[in-house]
């Protein structure tokens, strides 16, 4: 805890008074909902909160220009997801579905339905990725129970009813594909 | 066994509820403070490096300037011998009269052209040409001949074209003042004329 108020002091320091931006206070408001953000593209621990590190460096180098931000929670959400995006070009996702997929399944089940559970969860990770690129974004930053369908519209250069309709789309071929898969 | 809704529904759930790992605020925190050293410490170096190539530049600048002010004092003490470079006679007597008197006397001339040639060997072998000299009119009409004129007009420098131009010029010329003809008895008859000569 002395640290981290070492760094808020530090990075207080770094802050000009024209800037009146407080780094350390963005970092302890926003580094969660991030990570959030940033982990519904790639599903890694590690890699997600590499990523909001990332973020938070980028805007470190632009603090300059911080005061002059309107929606920082939106421009935030915008640089994690563009990053994400961009990480998730570099590495191979299969492997760490695999362990995302286990994770959701109950520590209370049997080993044989804990299995079938997990390689169904799999299933649907894997079905979401096959979506169409617009209807897969809706779908994940949906999944972030902050984010309004302003916000997602905002994040990703759509009009609000185009969200809810590739929210829909996107539901509906994900259930319409891992029903047909099943049979 | 679930269904297909209750899947996604599972899956977008454990999307939502995923934590952050602990002390990530912390991490983040010296990350952003490790960046922005560097920044500085980068800064730093940058200024102290170009802080020391300004002071390189203006060393090497103060050890050559007065070295090239020299050179060219030099040069322009020596300007008019330069123009002395070697040139037809011809020439030389069209410059500036302190040239000229070199060139009413050859012996003198080329005696005092070799020593200026020698005194003049450190300023034209360092790298100082001498600066060229003014076309007198005659090569200025001589260049505007060859670079501007009609080929008829470049004729006279042909030495065949020109010598046969000249011979029928010769020939023409011996027509028209060609000795007169032998006085004839027929002029003497002329009825206009008395016996004596006189017209009537």
């Amino acid at each position: 805890m002395a640290s981290i108020e070492g760094s808020v002091l530090a990075l207080a320091g770094m802050t000009s008074a024209r800037d009146e931006v407080d780094l350390a206070a963005l970092v302890e408001t926003y580094a969660g909902l991030l990570f959030r953000v940033v982990h519904s593209v790639l599903r890694s621990r590690a890699e997600a909160e590499d990523v909001v590190q990332d973020v938070f460096v980028r805007v470190l180098e632009r603090r300059q220009k911080l005061g002059e931000i309107r929606e920082m929670r939106v421009w935030l959400i915008r640089i994690a997801w563009n990053l994400a995006l961009d990480r998730r070009r570099r590495i191979r996702p299969e492997q760490f579905d695999v362990g995302f997929a286990e994770s959701l399944v109950g520590s209370d089940v049997a080993a044989d339905k804990a299995l079938d559970e997990a390689q169904r969860m799999a299933a649907v990770l894997r079905e979401l990725e096959r979506l169409p690129k617009g209807e897969k974004h809706v779908l994940l930053l949906a999944a972030i129970e902050e984010l309004g369908t302003a916000e997602i519209a905002e994040v990703l250069g759509r009009s609000e009813s185009a969200v809810r309709a590739l929210l829909f789309r996107a539901r509906t071929r994900l259930r319409e594909r891992l029903e047909g898969g099943r049979r | 066994m679930m269904n297909s809704d209750e899947s996604i529904d599972r899956v977008m759930a454990g999307l939502r509820d995923v934590e952050a790992p602990e002390g990530m605020e912390r991490r983040v925190l010296a990350a952003m403070e490790e960046r922005a050293a560097a920044r500085g410490g980068y800064s730093w170096r940058a200024w102290s490096f170009g802080l020391a190539a300004v002071v390189v530049i203006a060393a090497v600048v103060v050890s050559v300037a007065p070295r090239q002010r020299k050179h060219s004092n030099f040069a322009a003490v020596k300007l008019p011998t330069v123009v002395t470079v070697p040139a037809p006679v011809a020439l030389v007597q069209r410059q500036n009269t302190g040239v000229h008197r070199f060139a009413q006397n050859d012996v003198n001339f080329y005696r005092v052209r070799r020593e200026e040639t020698r005194a003049e060997e450190p300023v034209t072998s360092g790298g100082i040409p001498a600066p060229p000299m003014p076309l007198t009119e005659q090569e200025k009409l001589l260049l505007h001949l060859a670079h501007r004129s009609d080929p008829q007009e470049l004729t006279p420098l042909i030495a065949e074209v020109r010598a046969r131009k000249d011979a029928e010029f010769d020939e023409e010329f011996q027509e028209f003042f060609a000795p007169p003809a032998p006085v004839t008895e027929e002029k003497q008859t002329d009825p206009t004329m008395n016996e004596k000569g006189e017209s009537r």
